[in-house]
């Protein structure tokens, strides 16, 4: 069996405005503690899954690059032990830009780290500080040239639009500044205002505006024409690569594959069970382990099309067929032949795909599909 | 409660207007009586429904038996009869009337005559009832029971000499109340021996009784295992308890003897066979004759009621069957609508009522409304000379085959400071009112008099009177009768197709600001979907007005972060949960909001 990983970490250097994961400000001291309990995990899930292969590891936050050198090699060394690596394994840790050095970076470069993914979210200081992120952009810049010193070049930078007092040419701007950086893959991801945020709270108070869905779209659009200029592809709603550096890790998780949570509030899909891990002080109590949900049939096709629509590829429609039925199938083709005809759908061979308008309304359509199932 | 000789019972009710304190004196004469100790008192005993404590006013008439102990030293029975005090509730009153002797009406020592109070002063003289005037809230600054007075004995012709001046709210002067009742009500006639006559006022449903009736027992005796008959529909059942009602509950008796106010309990399993107004008599030793019943009141606002959910519809016929009980003005029938689905085509006697009964619907048994916009009765002379009373848009005849429609006029009375006379006469000639009478009341009041269209009435106009009188103005209006007038119906287009739901009858000069304006409340109740939307109002084939509902461009999850797609998964749920709430007009989805939305006031 094979199974990728994803590792949490929670610790931040402070809380950004947005933010609504799992991550803690000023808890670094724990981190020693939280790497063996992480391993702690794994060694559990060996036990109950044996050595299985690993084609993708990614460690996410959280902030995992404030963890020191050894920290980071720890873990990943604990789990090569553990598993069976692929040969050609992608290895991704999220770095916050002005938490790296040379040093650092060819330290976790040795211990496997062959894919970066940096936070840098704007190219505008003022933007950064108002979504109070801990980096400048300049900071981008030296981070992303130092890790290809370092040997590693699959490098992702994630931006983000429909921000408080963003303009639309703040935002190419900062697409343009990324793609300069020489990086292999781009994820643009529009604001959502989570509940509990302080940027939540600041546009209760209306002290900040976001910018609507209309303008949204548009920054989207304009952005999408800058990446296909450097002939870079869409292939998720939110994430663009040259080809060949599409992010496996994530494909997996769209395309229904096992993966292997471990961390707090890190989730799962084994066996088509899911489960999830409970928040930092439970987790370190090793109490509140998720009871491990069985996804009904029902569920798992649900599942396919709200992910597999996700993907530029689109939704298999012959592996559909086989594991749901050819009735379902058919069902699915008859509400697509609507989307066809407005231009929200395409069929490439047996691929059903949404359209750049049919991604932009991914929700609606996939309801329409549900409804019909 | 011993059994009392006929000659000590009162039976008497409270009428006022609105806010004029019934509800607050019928409190301290339950306290005063001793039938409520202090401690357990909430405000306004007698106001046991959620919604008539929130809104302060009585919809429902009740029934309470007090005894109490006069300064002679005599044990009376004072039964008291709750009556509602508002227009649309006059039915409710003229049944409660029936079971009395006596009404104590209750005028506001600062407001002094209003409509209502007159309304309800002429159903009891109607009904031979003896008035006893009592000027209320007396203890306020603004106070002027002097005038009050004089104006009760101008307007009304009632001697007000030594009438009690009172505060129901600080207890002032409920003793003199009390006085009253026992030396001006006169006791109740009736034989005891003579076959038994009960009139049914009220009825309610128990779940362990059964369908239980609220009477006066005019003629007779009724005992337990007594075999009874409903004078009307000719059934029989055997009482199985009969008592009064105390502000605790039931109070079960041996017998009720005439004059007595009290209730019935048969074990009557079908609500339908309680018929308020209906005569009971003995099965064994039938009166040869029923009572006097009520005459039946004509509903005068229609309008569609549909369950938000469709597999409602059965709950909903129920709660409708049950609100009917005890309150046989609501009328209602099965009616389908293409957008709406099955429902029903209700009438209540006004707008108060129209509310009340949705709210109740939606309190009392947790159901999911969907409401189409109220409509009166209007009256279509068709070319062959046919008559058609038309209560639903969608129910006019093709405008080829129609000679001339008629709508309902009412007679309108506003009063309020006179502050506002400017905007009161622009709003009534807003609405098509003709201006008849203006009379400066006192202290800077003026009683205004219009003839208006109830369908301007029952659109907005009440809400808009109190926002530019800030709430000052009280408004009143009874039927005055037809009137021949320019009609049309105002269809709404989604997409191109009707929606039969949103249809109107409108006069033809204010349909193009009828129209234009639900197009844009729509426009802002239905949510953007894949394909844009154009909503259209028309009269006959044409179009005249139109708004748009862009297409959606948005409605995408950024991210499933770290293979976390409980998120997406929930807001899935979410999106298929709002589907069920929609109806599909077309290829069109409209929230069930969307049709309230059109009710409401620009």
């Amino acid at each position: 069996m094979k199974a990728s990983i994803y590792v949490h970490v929670p610790f931040c250097a402070s809380k950004c405005a947005y933010c609504d994961f799992e991550s803690y400000a000023g808890k670094l001291a724990y981190a020693d503690e939280y790497i063996a309990r992480v391993l702690d995990e794994a060694k559990r899930a060996k036990t109950e899954y044996g050595a299985f292969g690993v084609p993708s590891v990614f460690i996410g936050g959280g902030t995992p690059s404030l963890l020191s050198k050894e920290q980071i090699g720890r873990i990943l060394g604990g789990l090569s032990d553990l598993f069976a690596f692929d040969k050609e394994i992608e290895i991704t840790m999220e770095a916050n830009p002005g938490t790296v050095d040379g040093e650092k970076l060819s330290y976790i470069r040795k211990a496997g780290v062959n894919r970066i993914s940096f936070g840098a979210q704007a190219a505008q200081d003022v933007i950064l500080s108002s979504l109070e992120r801990i980096h400048k952009w300049v900071d981008v810049e030296e981070a992303v040239s130092k890790a290809q010193d370092a040997g590693i070049d699959n490098i992702n930078v994630d931006l983000m639009y429909a921000l408080p007092g963003q303009t639309m040419d703040d935002f190419v701007s900062s697409v343009q500044k990324a793609l300069d950086l020489n990086i292999r893959h781009l994820s643009m991801y529009s604001l959502i205002l989570e509940e509990g945020t302080k940027l939540f709270e600041r546009a209760e108070r209306g002290e900040v505006t976001i910018p609507g869905d209309d303008e949204s779209v548009s920054m989207q659009e304009r952005a999408i024409e800058e990446i296909e200029k450097r002939c870079m592809k869409r292939y998720e709603i939110s994430n663009y690569a040259y080809p060949g550096y599409e992010c496996r890790h994530n494909i997996v998780y769209w395309t229904r594959k096992n993966y292997l949570g471990l961390g707090s509030g890190a989730h799962s899909l084994m066996n088509e069970a899911r489960f999830f891990n409970p928040c930092f002080s439970s987790y370190m109590n090793g109490e509140g382990f998720g009871e491990r949900e069985m996804i009904s049939e029902y569920e798992r096709m649900e599942e396919t099309i709200m992910l597999e629509t996700r993907m530029t590829r689109g939704l298999d429609m012959e592996a559909f067929s086989k594991a749901f039925g050819n009735e379902r199938a058919q069902r699915v083709l008859k509400e697509a032949d609507e989307f066809i005809k407005a231009g929200f759908a395409e069929k490439n061979g047996s691929f059903l795909s949404f359209t750049r308008e049919g991604m932009n309304v991914q929700n609606a359509l996939i309801v329409k599909l549900l409804e019909k199932l | 409660m011993a059994q009392i000789s006929q000659k000590r019972i009162r039976n008497f009710c409270i009428i006022a207007h609105i806010d004029h304190g019934k509800s607050t004196l019928a409190d301290r004469l339950l306290e005063k009586t001793g039938v409520m100790a202090l401690r357990d008192m909430t405000d306004q005993i007698l106001d046991s429904m959620e919604l008539e404590r929130e809104r302060g006013i009585t919809i429902k008439s009740k029934a309470v038996r007090m005894p109490y102990k006069a300064p002679d030293g005599e044990e009376y029975e004072l039964n008291l009869i709750d009556t509602p005090g508002h227009v649309d509730f006059t039915y409710e009153v003229s049944r409660a009337l029936a079971a009395c002797e006596g009404a104590i009406l209750v005028v506001d020592a600062s407001q002094g005559i209003e409509a209502q109070t007159l309304a309800n002063v002429y159903l009891a003289l109607d009904h031979d009832l003896e008035i006893l005037p009592v000027i209320n809230k007396i203890d306020l600054p603004s106070a002027q029971p002097e005038v009050v007075k004089k104006e009760i004995e101008d307007e009304i012709g009632l001697d007000t000499e030594g009438c009690p001046l009172i505060s129901a709210k600080a207890g002032i002067g409920i003793e003199d109340v009390l006085r009253d009742i026992v030396d001006r009500v006169p006791p109740p006639e009736g034989d005891p021996d003579a076959p038994l006559q009960a009139l049914i006022f009220d009825s309610y449903y128990d779940n362990y009784r059964g369908a239980i009736s609220s009477v006066r027992l005019k003629e007779g005796t009724v005992s337990v295992g007594d075999r009874i008959r409903m004078m009307a529909s000719g059934h029989e059942f055997d009482v199985t308890e009969v008592g009064a009602f105390t502000p605790n509950g039931y109070y079960p008796t041996k017998t009720l003897k005439a004059g007595d106010v009290g209730y019935i309990a048969a074990s009557i399993k079908d609500i339908a066979d309680i018929r308020v107004g209906d005569t009971i008599t003995n099965a064994v030793k039938p009166a040869s004759e029923p009572l006097p019943g009520y005459k039946p009141v004509l509903p005068m606002v229609y309008c569609g009621i549909y369950p938000a959910d469709g597999s409602d519809y059965e709950a909903l016929k129920d709660a409708l069957e049950r609100l009917r009980l005890n309150d046989a003005s609501l009328a209602f029938d099965p009616e389908t609508s293409v957008a709406l689905g099955y429902g029903f085509r209700c009438g209540f006697l006004g707008l108060l009522h129209m509310e009340i009964i949705q709210e109740r619907l939606e309190r009392e048994f947790d159901l999911d409304l969907v409401t189409t916009a109220p409509s009166v009765v209007y009256r279509v002379h068709k070319t062959d000379g046919e008559m058609l009373s038309i209560d639903n848009p969608t129910n006019l005849p093709p405008v080829n085959d129609i000679d001339f429609m008629e709508e309902p006029y009412v007679d309108a009375h506003v009063i309020s400071p006179a502050d506002y006379v400017g905007a009161i006469m622009d709003l009534c000639q807003e609405k098509r009112g003709t201006f008849k009478d203006m009379k400066y009341i006192d202290g800077g009041r003026v009683a205004l008099s219009y003839d208006l269209p109830l369908n301007e009435v029952i659109y907005d106009f009440f809400d808009t009177l109190k926002s530019r009188t800030r709430g000052y103005a009280s408004f009143d209006y009874e039927l005055k009768g037809y009137v021949r007038s320019d009609l049309v119906k105002l269809d709404m287009l989604l997409n191109s197709e009707m929606c039969d739901a949103l249809s109107i009858i409108v006069h033809k000069d204010r349909a193009y600001a009828r129209g234009r304006s639900i197009a844009e409340k729509l426009k802002d109740a239905i949510p953007r979907q894949l394909f844009e939307i154009p909503i259209q109002a028309a009269i006959g084939g044409k179009i005249i007005a139109r708004e748009t509902v862009k297409a959606l461009r948005k409605d995408v999850l950024a991210k499933c972060y770290g293979g976390d797609i409980t998120r997406k998964k929930k807001l899935l749920e979410k999106q298929k949960e709002g589907k069920k709430r929609m109806r599909q007009v077309g290829s069109v989805e409209v929230p069930s909001e969307a049709f309230m939305a059109v009710l409401k006031m620009d």
